[in-house]
């Protein structure tokens, strides 16, 4: 079920009503709507796949009441082992098993030895890296103590499974999400009240600048031969916006819609496109999975304790590994090991952690340095992007030396300007509430509440004409 | 709670009530549109004796006022450009709908193309998005997935972002009409228009069974009608293909005729009647509208 779709402004309100009203003082018959929910709403894409949560959730919760039996380190080690080998074996056969065949077989080719590449007609189920990624939170802070294991089924089913975050996030920790499912739920007006304004502009985002962005940049990236360079660059914009647009609206509905369910949901993006360098880029850029990587992969693999030399390796480690974790395709391992490379003169200077405050915090505009820094970031952000889009590395390398032709500085063939002043306003407003946790927090909040009314009623009106053209499905539903 | 609730109807409320403003904007939207031919059919106002449907080779190829001189039956060609045999059975079926029925059809055939699948031929749904105000459209667009559900409540989710400019759209010279709805060219000098005289061979597997389906069903509304139903084939500029023509004789049913342009005239011949291989100037549509005439007289 799309959260841009008939079907979800159904459902969503059906749920919320049942929710907060037939089972209003029973937490438990809240949490068991919250599977069944969760159930049809994944189960409404395929209800095939419904069996793999329903095997991952099980495994993780015997793997969990297990650790926290057992007391022999041997046997707890074992215990995360299987679990671990659980979860990224499903992960690995679904969405890269192809992937190693085709390259097994180009190997072999390449060496002489040609063999035949069996690939499989593979369906890769929808949020699996998802919530594959949250049960290890779970299993991994069981092992290492951090969290107590529940032994609440309902409750750890619901975690798992739980709608608003099921398929694209953010990937909640389990010592931050699961305690939230045993604590009993109080509707509160302000929260609902905040939650709904997430959940617009998240559909903002979404219908208004993404589906817009990606008509253009799907026709410029499919079709690269054909256009000039100024052309092309203005496709890596459109996809830069879109992404973006696309994937921390998902967010943002995901929070909105779990705070009207009395849920506080981590934020995943934190106005990325403001970002002063490269770090600072990627503290704020899904945030969920940056901080999953550091504690679950960065950390245990010494992290930045062992010298210049280990720091470097770990950083080149975990991009790569995020690069990869995006799809079973060289593009974006190579657009994580671009962003490392971004990264290392950052590492190297000991700069990474110089810009952790908002910019220009107590200023309208940036100052001339900010906004020099500001752009160099967005720059080198966008030609990452271009490996991220491109069909593989070859398309993407043509694509970039289309770029770099005398044509780069002639007007650009494509420029819808209702587009391009819908991103010129959405940019205002995502950078006035750059220090809130959404743009639309505190925007107009001392206004009057007639105008905030008619500015939130513009953006309903606005969401409804533009999803008169075709829908499009969320990018990160195919990672 | 109940402030909450409140609240939530209240923004409901004052959406639909803002939503209404946009009327404007959707019943301006056919007035900006140069080619009101869609909008006469619905406003039964088509009601001719020959009606031409076609792509752009019946718009270009078929003069509708001489053949209307000619056979003394009243005419209208309301052929679009770039449009497939699945949109010729929805207006077909829309002038029948609205309209009394014709005595005869011509349907303008665009030889190999005609059945291919991702083929550059549509069904025309911009015609349609301007005349969405228009329950029947509305619900067309509907069933093809073009609009919300909602549509018919909602104006937000039956406006078009093209209905807020209030400008009339441009018209290019190309798609210039006659009184009688066809669109003859102007004749040009085309000196490098080379005949083309070898033909591909014609793969069956390549037909969209939707496209076949269309033809059928516009054989049985004519036949349950009673109307006289002609398959036209217009001059081209290039041999036709033999393998095409000899699978169209089957597809088709026997009740329907054939008018195939007649490939001994020589002056088909001359580059000077083809602004391309497939399309003719007006000259060269006058030429070929007297065959017709001819034909249908017989």
């Amino acid at each position: 079920m799309l959260f841009n779709s008939l079907d979800f402004a159904i459902f969503l309100p059906v749920v919320f009503l049942l929710y907060w009203f037939v089972f209003a003082k029973n937490l438990r018959g809240q949490n068991l709507l919250i599977v069944v929910a969760s159930y049809i709403f994944y189960g409404w894409w395929d209800w095939r796949f419904l069996g793999l949560i329903i095997f991952s959730s099980a495994c993780d919760y015997s793997i969990g009441f297990l650790l926290g039996q057992k007391r022999a380190q041997s046997q707890r080690k074992l215990l995360l082992a299987i679990s671990l080998i659980l979860n990224l074996g499903l992960l690995g056969f679904f969405k890269y098993f192809n992937f190693f065949i085709d390259n097994f077989a180009s190997a072999f080719s390449f060496f002489g030895n040609p063999i035949a590449s069996n690939s499989l007609d593979i369906i890769l189920p929808v949020g699996i890296s998802f919530y594959t990624f949250q049960t290890l939170s779970y299993t991994i802070d069981v092992y290492r103590g951090k969290l107590e294991p529940t032994k609440n089924l309902i409750s750890f089913f619901a975690f798992v499974s739980f709608f608003p975050q099921l398929v694209a996030g953010p990937i909640e920790r389990a010592s931050h999400l699961v305690p939230q499912f045993f604590a009993e739920r109080r509707f509160e007006y302000h929260l609902a009240v905040n939650g709904c304004r997430q959940i617009l502009w998240g559909l903002v985002k979404k219908v208004v600048i993404a589906d817009q962005c990606a008509i253009y940049a799907n026709s410029i990236f499919n079709n690269s031969s054909d256009y000039s360079g100024s052309t092309l660059v203005m496709g890596a914009l459109f996809f830069t916006f879109q992404i973006y647009g696309d994937f921390s609206g998902y967010s943002d509905i995901a929070i909105g819609t779990s705070r009207l369910f009395g849920f506080d949901l981590q934020q995943n993006f934190a106005t990325p496109y403001f970002s002063r360098d490269i770090a600072e880029f990627w503290r704020r850029w899904h945030i969920s999975l940056s901080t999953w990587f550091r504690d679950y992969l960065y950390i245990p693999l010494g992290g930045s304790r062992g010298g210049r030399w280990m720091q470097v390796r770990n950083t080149f480690i975990i991009f790569v590994v995020s690069g990869f974790w995006h799809g079973a395709n060289w593009t974006f391992i190579f657009w994580g090991f671009l962003n490392a490379i971004y990264f290392l003169p950052l590492l190297l200077a000991g700069r990474n952690r110089r810009h952790i405050d908002v910019v220009a915090d107590q200023k309208i505009l940036p100052n001339f340095r900010e906004a020099i820094n500001m752009l160099v970031t967005f720059s080198l952000t966008v030609f990452a992007w271009i490996f991220f889009r491109a069909e593989n590395l070859k398309h993407a390398f043509s694509y970039i030396q289309g770029i770099f032709t005398m044509d780069l500085i002639k007007m650009p063939g494509v420029r819808p300007s209702d587009l391009l002043l819908m991103v010129a306003l959405f940019l205002i407003v995502e950078w006035a509430g750059r220090r809130q946790r959404f743009a639309l927090e505190s925007f107009l909040i001392k206004k009057p509440k007639a105008v905030r009314w008619a500015f939130y009623l513009s953006l309903a009106l606005l969401i409804l004409i533009y999803s008169n053209e075709a829908p499009q499905e969320f990018i990160y539903f195919q990672f | 709670m109940k402030k909450f609730l409140q609240a939530c109807l209240v923004f409901g409320l004052l959406l639909f009530v803002v939503d209404k403003g946009l009327y404007f904007f959707i019943e301006h939207a056919p007035k900006k549109e140069y080619d009101k031919r869609l909008e006469l059919i619905l406003n039964g106002e088509m009601n001719k004796d020959i009606i031409i449907l076609g792509s752009s080779r019946g718009a270009n190829n078929i003069a509708a006022e001489q053949l209307e001189k000619q056979t003394g039956l009243s005419t209208y060609n309301l052929s679009y450009r770039g449009s497939n045999v699945i949109f010729h059975e929805f207006i077909l079926k829309t002038l029948l709908k609205y309209n009394k029925k014709p005595e005869k059809l011509l349907l303008v055939i665009d030889y190999e193309n005609q059945f291919l699948s991702n083929h550059s031929l549509h069904f025309r749904y911009d015609r349609l998005f301007p005349l969405k105000n228009y329950s029947y459209i509305n619900q067309k667009l509907i069933a093809s997935d073009k609009k919300n559900v909602l549509s018919p409540y909602l104006f937000a989710l039956k406006i078009d972002r093209a209905d807020f400019n209030l400008k009339p759209n441009r018209v290019y010279p190309i798609n210039l009409m006659t009184s009688h709805g066809s669109k003859l060219l102007p004749p040009k000098p085309n000196d490098d228009l080379k005949y083309i005289a070898s033909t591909s061979a014609y793969d069956i597997n390549k037909e969209d069974e939707e496209k076949l389906a269309s033809l059928h069903s516009i054989e049985r509304i004519c036949k349950e009608n009673n109307i006289q139903l002609y398959y036209v084939f217009t001059p081209i500029y290039k041999a036709y293909n033999t393998d095409f023509v000899n699978r169209f004789k089957n597809l088709k049913s026997k009740r329907a005729s054939i008018i195939f342009y007649d490939t001994l005239n020589t002056e088909y011949r001359s580059s000077d009647l083809f602004r391309d291989e497939a399309h003719m100037f007006s000259k060269g549509a006058q030429i070929f509208t007297s065959e017709i005439a001819e034909q249908i007289d017989r």
